[in-house]
């Protein structure tokens, strides 16, 4: 374990680290752009240059393996005027359209502008010009002059996704990136390109032109789209969401490090990261409907307690049928009321699956419901009414559509989702408007939160579950 | 002095193998296959041999980084790329002697126990590539390279790779990221390419000029070649001289020659009986000298340090008094603003924005302060990329104005 200083202070690093990780560990923090804790060292942007005591040069911290007594500066008077230097050399051909660029506000030039450079440009010559809103992919689009080519998203694409579609072309400062010929930027973890991208020269088509992202306020929680269970930061502003991000455990822990700086240090897939809008469609459920000739008609909450309060009462036997989809803590109370329980998930048709992150199975908490002792739903399930929470796969579905129940009630969020037979559907709040803890496939418990209050007479299923009890 | 690297250069057909054999080609290489790896490796320090690419680091040593008992087998890389303007030397050893470097590729892979070598040929290097392979052709029909050369159980295959033309891909890691089927972009160090090279293989990249020094070393023994040149600088040297002089070419000289020496007597003097206003000594990317410093500079790697440039790849140009040194360095930087390979920031931007300036200066519309522009860019991409190439525009931008400033300040008032 070689000890080294840094900026004066002796620090114990792990063997093989460099002095960039070393000190971003130690609270130190030194500038960097190309160099991202997931991908392999590329040492381009040159802005991480430290001093070391008796080396003639400058030497990239991310590349620099610490070395027993090794004396590293971070702030001497060539290093700080270096960073000026690189911040100068990145900010000439740049096109310096903060005012219209989404990435301000969270921008890495930006940021260590003001920090480390404050100066004036002292570049006369006409801009290089390269190409503006490219359409690369599904999800993405690029602004090729606002690149610092730093190559993360390249790099991305090649060690992460596992499919290099970006690539860098021409030389010198005719380079860009841009998809490998034939190609677009169409992986399943495109988006993560955005995030990595250190300045605004890769966009999200989603969250483009939407929100200044100053006026976003940021609640922990886990991507809920499938069982992998990623950490997330939901983004939202005046009770609308408007992205999902991934959250690093590490940058939690790590305070000091605001998450701009960092970089992210896990990722989604694009399809869970685009997810956040199931829970604020246009066919959201308010208010209790139950079902007439002329289809679902809004009813009083008291009413609808009643009608299905009676309904139990004078049943002899109640199912209820629990989701995947629901908490731990929902869960459990479901149980604890009901005798009769089963458990559902849900089951889309053509489920993705990969080998990096992506599960098929699409429910954050099936690992949780297995684990309670409660069978799947079987297809001979009879009884006088049945309770059902979030929604039925077509299987189960078809398990329940030809029985004669006196009841059938249904706890869930969206219109789409309501089962053929319900009479009585009671509004969920979404996953973004309670708390609660969830298990992923690898058994891990995650705890998320409440990022709105329940909207309307929505109400999460704990509470459903105690007005019935009442 | 021998000639060391062109005995064989005024003979017919010497390109040719029965040609070399009858010239005593191919002599070392019974005589290494009865020394070990190592007393090769000790025979070429001790000849003090170094690297004629532009660095000058010494051979011998070069080699002796290669770890030994790795589990990868090492690998030769012979760096034919050479595209620093004003060079043109290895071109003629691959023309006209293009035996004398398999020879000396068979030493190199001998000492450090390579089994595979690739040559990387300049892509416009279309003559010399053909004459070299037709060479390489006739090695393996005649056993010196192959599954088992001369019978004595050595195995050496050699590729030549022709580059797409990308000056970067002369640079050494860059060399090696080509010969992968990547960008040419030169890699970080460490890991440095004795460790971890071509296709992570321990990997040495030796100039063209270099190795085709080893046949001698190897022949004669390594006091022989020593005896030339000087104290450090040891050995022959061969220039390429262009520019404003009478006889431009290639020709061999002991290190330490005077450098008026040998533009008078091998270069034929400036010409057109014009006076000599500034010579850069080793290829364009190191610093011009002045007439008057020129006048006590030695070609070796000593005196030309102590006069503030680089003897380098040894490819000299030759400027005369009507030269236009704003227009010259303009063109230098025209050269290596297309060459930057865009990956580090101090290069990437800072070479197109000493164009730019360079450019306006010469379109009349430079301005009072474009000269500290233009040293201040130089200052801050010095010794903060990757590679070296960011210095090899610095270093003409700031010897060109501070040498000459007066014509560029005239150029600016108009």
């Amino acid at each position: 374990m070689p000890t080294f200083t840094i900026d004066g202070k002796k620090i114990d690093a792990k063997d093989g680290t460099t002095v960039l990780q070393a000190a971003l560990a130690n609270g130190i923090f030194i500038p960097h752009y190309c160099w991202h804790p997931l991908l392999s060292i590329s040492g381009n942007c040159r802005i991480c240059l430290v001093e070391i005591e008796g080396r003639p040069k400058l030497e990239v911290s991310c590349n620099l393996a610490v070395a027993e007594g090794m004396v590293v500066r971070t702030n001497s008077d060539v290093v700080v005027a270096a960073r000026k230097d690189v911040m100068e050399f990145l900010l000439i051909n740049h096109p310096l359209d903060c005012p219209i660029c989404d990435q301000a506000g969270e921008c890495l030039l930006q940021d260590y502008h003001f920090k480390y450079s404050k100066r004036g440009s002292r570049f006369k010559e006409e801009k290089v010009h390269k190409a503006k809103v490219v359409d690369i992919g599904p999800n993405v689009k690029m602004d090729q002059e606002r690149c610092i080519l730093c190559s993360r998203c390249v790099r991305f694409c090649a060690e992460i996704a596992k499919d290099s579609e970006l690539t860098i072309a021409q030389r010198g400062d005719s380079c860009y990136v841009t998809t490998a010929p034939g190609k677009r930027l169409e992986n399943p973890y495109s988006l993560n390109t955005v995030d990595v991208c250190p300045v605004g020269a890769l966009t999200s088509k989603d969250f483009r032109f939407k929100k200044r992202v100053w006026f976003l306020k940021q609640v922990p929680s886990v991507c809920p789209h499938c069982s992998n269970g990623c950490p997330i930061w939901i983004e939202y502003e005046d009770g609308v969401i408007y992205r999902w991000r991934p959250r690093s455990e590490d940058v939690i822990r790590e305070k000091y490090i605001a998450p701009s700086q960092m970089g992210i240090t896990n990722f989604l897939c694009d399809e869970g990261r685009l997810s956040y809008k199931e829970w604020q469609l246009a066919s959201r459920i308010f208010e209790p409907l139950v079902s007439s000739e002329e289809g679902f008609k809004n009813i009083g909450a008291i009413e609808a307690l009643r009608l299905v309060k009676n309904a139990i009462a004078n049943s002899a036997e109640t199912v209820g049928v629990i989701s995947a989809q629901s908490s731990c803590e929902e869960a459990d109370a479901f149980i604890k009321f009901f005798k009769s329980v089963y458990r559902t998930k849900r089951e889309p048709k053509a489920a993705s699956e990969d080998d990096i992150i992506i599960k098929r199975d699409k429910n954050p908490n099936a690992n949780y419901l297995k684990s309670l002792n409660i069978e799947n739903l079987p297809a001979d399930v009879t009884g006088d009414v049945l309770v059902i929470v979030d929604t039925l796969p077509e299987d189960d579905m078809m398990k329940v559509v030809n029985f004669k129940w006196k009841l059938v009630v249904q706890l869930t969020h969206d219109r789409s989702l309501i089962v053929p037979g319900a009479d009585i559907v009671l509004p969920l709040a979404t996953f973004t408007e309670k708390e609660g803890t969830l298990v992923n496939h690898a058994g891990v418990r995650q705890s998320f939160s409440k990022v709105f209050e329940p909207k309307g007479g929505t109400r999460n299923l704990v509470e459903w579950v105690e007005l019935l009890k009442k | 002095m021998d000639q060391i690297l062109t005995h064989n250069f005024k003979v017919m057909n010497a390109a040719r193998l029965n040609a070399y054999l009858g010239r005593d080609g191919y002599r070392s290489i019974q005589k290494i296959f009865g020394m070990q790896p190592e007393a090769v490796i000790n025979e070429v320090k001790a000849s003090g041999l170094r690297g004629r690419g532009g660095a000058g680091f010494p051979t011998g040593t070069k080699w002796g980084f290669v770890p030994k008992n790795l589990p990868l087998q090492p690998v030769l890389c012979i760096n034919a790329d050479e595209s620093e303007p004003g060079t043109f030397k290895d071109r003629a050893i691959m023309e006209r002697d293009p035996h004398l470097l398999i020879e000396g590729i068979i030493i190199a892979a001998y000492a450090i126990g390579a089994h595979e070598a690739f040559i990387y040929i300049r892509g416009e290097y279309f003559r010399p590539y053909l004459i070299l392979q037709a060479a390489v052709a006739e090695a393996y029909e005649t056993g010196f390279l192959g599954n088992n050369i001369l019978n004595r159980g050595f195995k050496l295959d050699v590729t030549i790779h022709r580059g797409g033309g990308a000056y970067i891909c002369g640079e050494e890691t860059g060399l090696i990221t080509s010969i992968e089927g990547f960008r040419g972009y030169p890699r970080l160090k460490p890991p440095f390419p004795a460790v971890k090279g071509l296709y992570g293989r321990p990997t040495v990249v030796n100039n063209v000029e270099t190795l085709a020094a080893l046949p001698y070393i190897i022949n004669e023994g390594a006091a022989k070649y020593a005896s030339v040149g000087t104290e450090k600088s040891k050995g022959s040297k061969l220039m390429s001289v262009a520019g404003h002089v009478n006889k431009p070419g290639v020709y061999e000289i002991p290190l330490g020659m005077p450098l008026i020496t040998f533009l008078n007597e091998y270069a034929g003097g400036v010409w057109k009986n014009r006076k000599l206003k500034a010579v850069i000594p080793g290829g364009s990317s190191v610093p011009v000298m002045t007439a008057v410093e020129a006048r006590d500079t030695l070609l070796d790697y000593e005196s030309t340090a102590q006069h503030g440039t680089m003897l380098g790849s040894g490819g000299m140009i030759v400027m005369d008094e009507t030269a236009d040194m704003v227009m010259a360095l303009k063109v230098l930087s025209d050269f290596y603003h297309h060459e930057s390979c865009g990956q580090c920031t101090p290069c990437r931007e800072g070479t197109g924005w000493i164009n730019k300036i360079l450019k306006r200066i010469i379109d009349g519309q430079g301005q009072k302060d474009d000269l500290e522009m233009l040293l201040k860019i130089a200052d801050n991409m010095v010794g903060r990329t990757i590679c070296v190439l960011a210095d090899a525009l610095a270093m003409p931008v700031k010897s060109f104005i501070t040498k000459f400033r007066k014509e560029f300040e005239d150029r600016i008032k108009g």
